[in-house]
């Protein structure tokens, strides 16, 4: 079978309709807060037992994909991110959509996640070999540099200077509460079995996020509340004006695959790079986080980004990057099939549909969005008095079902508490989730880059820049380091 | 005033409510007790002829999706609630290496509606190196599924060809070998192999099983200590075995030596069980076991097992309580001897 | 201005304060583990000192901005009495399950904001409509995540 016919096998209509129902349920599971890609795919999984391989591994896809975009429809209609990687779609979009231009926010959203899925699985078609050894290259010092460089951009993010680091701060620490990765002893666990496993990403960002922007909207007067004013916009300005930003875009889904070729750095961190990195290039910045479309394209086309390159490691090493990858590993050892650069040899009919597939499923997502939009923006139209309270239980469920913790709930309440205090006071919360991403990458990776060292009796200056990827991945730092000092002084 | 007031009747109603759905729920949870079980429930319970099951089971993992524990569960789910005609669901409740999820098997009610799947030794593991709230009998270990031998694994291009070319290497620069890990097996692992080989090695702990395969196949650690699940696609990437610490040579990878061959005495391996809390009612741990049994013989399930890459081995409930019991002597004294290890 | 200088100093000292007594806390770690914690609890306590001495130079000099706007009324309103919603709802998820739970949380929810939004009594026709809109979400939560997709829920320990 040669790769024309794969392809021809995979425009037959049960794959399409498979492809099709995948990414609508992505959709639906992202749009809702606390539910996301990874749960709608392991929800799936035991379907995709007797289902061939390849549609099942495409269902799965599907929903990947679809799961990338859906978070942000909520994001920029109520300013609740269904998803972790929607938070800056909501700072982008919700100011949209409060000045009457929720469509264009969503259409600009729908279109930049295509473009992005696009590059990202053209990508992944393409380069998968190459790439995947590029990624075998970033060991603990290389990854250690990435999460600087990431810790770095949240400085071109708005807000009182000493207001972010304490933000970044807060996160990092939420970071180190649990056992430690390295060696094994309790923190800040307060005896508490729970604790111990320690504070994930979604309860954090449900709590912030979500339940701190459902309180103060409990307490606003009707009059308080905006009123849905719908400003049409053609669907083809915005694909005009996304495709004139052409640098963005490619930038954006550059910065997108990068980061989701590296095992367990997750999207969220591309997201929020590739979001800073347009503030600080842009020629509008003191638009940002009051509504600016930039931002929404480099956020959108970031992470959809990521779902084909997150997938090059998989295949051609059988090295699962992310919780997502790994379900997906999951479901091919299943059906006994071998990941690895044998994969295309060996059954050629499964990686190449799914290959080819993964291209529909960006398609499909395209159609859905732009044909959905229209009934999406009806939630606009729904009284505050129903939706904080629907918001609000959705939200308990799905800090509930990332880990089936009641605790997480917990958690996500307490934090939605002080959410709502900090946005008061004018902290910034978006540095908050940056810091608890990055914590365990900068903390692990430096321990592990001690431990080496010591093992090869290096000092650990000396065996962290011992190759030149790193040496440029510290410059790469700095430099960023120097630019964003540059650009906070001239805005203050 | 009128807030005051307002805040009394919202709290009035808080009380109000709370009461309501309590009482509405008893009356609901009698009423479905009754429709479901009949009056005679005690009854039934001295005739032993308990129904079961007469709903839906779940069974916990206390791994994320997607892993090789994980993968065990959702076939056995599959298989099992075909032979009890009941849906089965598995629900993932990770963390802290599997402790949330095991304890949590351990608190659930001794019903038959609530079953675990777990890679044995973990529960031992974690109950001789932190304060755990379940021990190694809170549990009625019902069956046995699989037995996959840990191993030590090169990546592409090592200088490591054989057993030899290590511990040569190792003598002459104590310490020097890096061997990564994800999981306290696997640490466990390294340390007895290197108490074992006589060599000083330094272990280097991943949050993952990716990260882990990343850093091997990218050279940053010399070697791996994983379980011989990954064997196929490390040598698809250039990599190769050095050993496995199996009893004997694994029927799948026929080319791969054991420790013991090598002439180390090293057995250490995963297994996946499944268990209910302890105090299962006779008559419902009759019925598991016998559909255990049924499904457990049945060569479509080994099948199904050799196609993901697991090594099945089935042991029924008496042969599995028997085989722990032998192998909790063995492993007890390599934990003690590293407990500082786990515990820094 | 006085209002400014109190939140943003008042912050500084609560960081000041919370990295101290966290910092306790790592005494009894390895140094090994305690060495991240540590170096981001030096960070929180360093920037709360920088946040009070930067908020007395900027009004010394006039040019402190007030960008904190909370107030006793809204941080009873808006945060308290929300807060404390959930937390007795997460009480009764422990006790009843979550489906008990939601349904009165919408209802208070519901009526709270109705309240708020428009400052009217909560009459007959505004307790029914709460029962029917819980009643509603409720339903429609329990056919999409038990019936359709066969999530759990939380159980409670009422039922057990």
């Amino acid at each position: 079978m040669d790769a024309f016919q794969i392809f021809l096998n995979t425009l037959s209509p049960s794959v399409l309709i498979i492809i099709f129902i995948g990414v609508l349920i992505g959709i639906i599971v992202g749009a809702i807060p606390g539910l996301n890609g990874a749960i709608g795919i392991s929800l799936l999984l035991p379907m995709t037992f007797a289902l061939e391989p390849q549609i099942g591994l495409l269902l799965l896809g599907g929903i990947y994909m679809g799961g990338m975009y859906g978070g942000s429809i909520t994001a920029i209609l109520l300013n609740v991110p269904g998803d972790v990687v929607a938070a800056p779609a909501a700072m982008e979009g919700y100011p949209l959509t409060k000045q009457g231009r929720a469509k264009e926010a969503l259409y600009y959203s729908i279109f930049s996640s295509m473009f992005g899925g696009f590059i990202g699985v053209i990508i992944l078609i393409l380069f998968t070999p190459p790439l995947a050894s590029f990624a075998l290259k970033f060991g603990p010092a290389e990854m250690f540099f990435i999460a600087l460089s990431g810790l770095v951009i949240i400085g071109a993010l708005g807000g009182n200077l000493y207001k972010s680091a304490f933000a970044v701060l807060f996160g990092l620490f939420i970071s180190t509460i649990g056992v430690d990765l390295i060696a094994g002893s309790e923190r800040f666990t307060m005896g508490s079995a729970d604790l111990r496993s320690g504070i994930s990403v979604v309860p954090v960002v449900l709590g912030l996020f979500c339940l701190a922007e459902m309180f103060l909207n409990i307490g606003k007067k009707s009059n308080e509340v905006t009123t849905y004013k719908d400003q049409s916009i053609k669907r083809m300005t915005v694909i005009k004006d996304i495709v004139r930003q052409k640098f963005l875009v490619l930038k954006s889904s550059f910065i997108g695959t990068c980061i989701g070729l590296l095992p367990g750095v997750g999207t969220t961190l591309a997201v929020f790079m590739s979001y800073g990195e347009a503030k600080r290039v842009s020629k509008k910045r003191d638009q940002f986080e009051k509504g600016n479309t930039e931002g929404i394209i480099a956020a959108e086309s970031a992470n959809n980004a990521t779902v084909g390159s997150s997938m090059v490691p998989l295949l051609a090493l059988g090295v699962p990057g992310s919780p997502t990858t790994a379900i997906i590993a999951g479901a091919l050892i299943i059906h006994g099939i071998i990941l690895g650069p044998s994969l295309f040899v060996q059954r050629p009919d499964v990686a190449y549909t799914f290959l080819y597939g993964m291209l529909l499923t960006v398609v499909a997502m395209a159609i859905i969005g732009a044909v959905g939009i229209k009934y999406f923006s009806y939630i606009l139209k729904v009284k505050m008095e129903y939706i904080v309270p629907t918001v609000l239980v959705f939200a308990l469920f799905g800090a509930y079902s990332l880990r089936n913790s009641i605790f997480d709930v917990f958690i996500a309440i307490v934090l939605g508490i002080v959410g709502a205090i900090f946005k008061k006071i004018a902290v910034p919360l978006a540095p908050i989730i940056i810091g608890v991403v990055l914590g365990p990458l900068i903390e692990t990776n430096l321990a592990r880059s001690m431990v080496i060292a010591e093992a090869r009796q290096l000092s650990l200056p000396h065996y962290m820049l011992s190759n030149p990827l790193a040496i440029f991945l510290l410059v790469m730092v700095a430099v960023l380091f120097v630019v964003v000092i540059k650009m906070r002084t001239k805005t203050e | 005033m009128k807030r005051i007031v307002f805040l009394l009747v919202l709290a009035l109603m808080l009380v109000v409510v709370a009461a309501c759905g309590s009482d509405t729920n008893q009356e609901a949870s009698g009423n479905a007790d009754e429709n479901q079980q009949g009056s005679n429930v005690e009854e039934n319970n001295q005739d032993s002829t308990v129904e079961y099951p007469t709903k839906n089971i779940q069974i916990i993992v206390p791994y994320s999706a997607g892993g090789g524990g994980d993968t065990v569960a959702r076939i056995l789910a599959d298989a099992l609630s075909e032979e009890l005609g009941k849906q089965i669901n598995v629900i993932n409740r990770e963390g802290a290496g599997g402790e949330i999820g095991i304890a949590e098997m351990a608190r659930s009610e001794a019903d038959g509606y609530t079953l675990g799947v777990f890679g044995y030794p973990d529960n031992f593991v974690l109950e001789n190196t932190r304060d755990t709230d379940f021990s190694f009998d809170s549990f009625e270990y019902l069956a046995a599924f699989d037995d996959m031998p840990m191993g030590i694994f090169a990546g592409p291009g090592s200088d490591f060809e054989t057993i030899e070319d290590l511990i040569e290497f190792g003598e002459a620069n104590p310490g020097s070998i890096t061997l990564g890990e994800s999981g306290a097996l696997g640490l466990l692992h390294i340390l007895a192999f290197s108490d074992i080989i006589g060599v000083q090695t330094t272990p280097v702990t991943f949050s993952g099983g990716g990260e882990l395969m990343n850093s091997l196949l990218g050279n940053h650690v010399d070697l791996a200590s994983t379980s011989s699940m990954s064997h196929d696609s490390i040598v698809d990437a250039g990599g190769h075995p050095i050993g496995f610490a199996a009893p004997e040579r694994m029927a799948m990878f026929p080319d791969v030596p054991t420790f013991k061959e090598l002439g180390f005495d090293l057995e250490m391996g995963v297994s996946r069980v499944l268990v209910a809390p302890t105090g299962l009612p006779e008559e419902v741990k009759e019925v598991l076991t016998t559909a255990l049994d049924n499904i457990g013989n049945d060569p479509a399930l080994k099948e199904r097992f050799e196609a993901a890459a697991l090594p099945y081995r089935y042991l029924g409930n008496e042969d599995v309580t028997e085989f722990l019991n032998r192998s909790n002597s063995v492993l007890e004294p390599v934990i003690q001897q590293n407990i500082d290890r786990f515990k820094n | 201005m006085v209002i400014i200088i109190l939140t943003n100093i008042i912050m500084g000292v609560v960081l000041i304060l919370f990295s101290i007594l966290a910092y306790t806390q790592t005494g009894d770690m390895p140094s090994q583990s305690a060495m991240f914690p540590r170096i981001v609890l030096y960070g929180i306590g360093i920037t709360g000192l920088l946040m009070i001495v930067d908020t007395l130079i900027k009004v010394k000099r006039g040019k402190a901005t007030n960008d904190s706007s909370l107030t006793l009324n809204s941080f009873i309103f808006q945060i308290l009495i929300p807060g404390a919603f959930l937390l007795i709802t997460y009480q009764l998820l422990t006790i009843f399950g979550f489906y008990i739970s939601a349904f009165f949380l919408i209802m208070v929810v519901f009526f709270y904001q109705t309240y708020r939004a428009n400052n009217i009594k909560i009459t007959g026709k505004h307790f029914l409509k709460g029962l029917i809109v819980a009643v509603l979400i409720t339903a429609i939560m329990y056919i999409i995540f038990t019936l359709l997709l066969g999530l759990p829920v939380p159980s409670g320990s009422f039922f057990r």
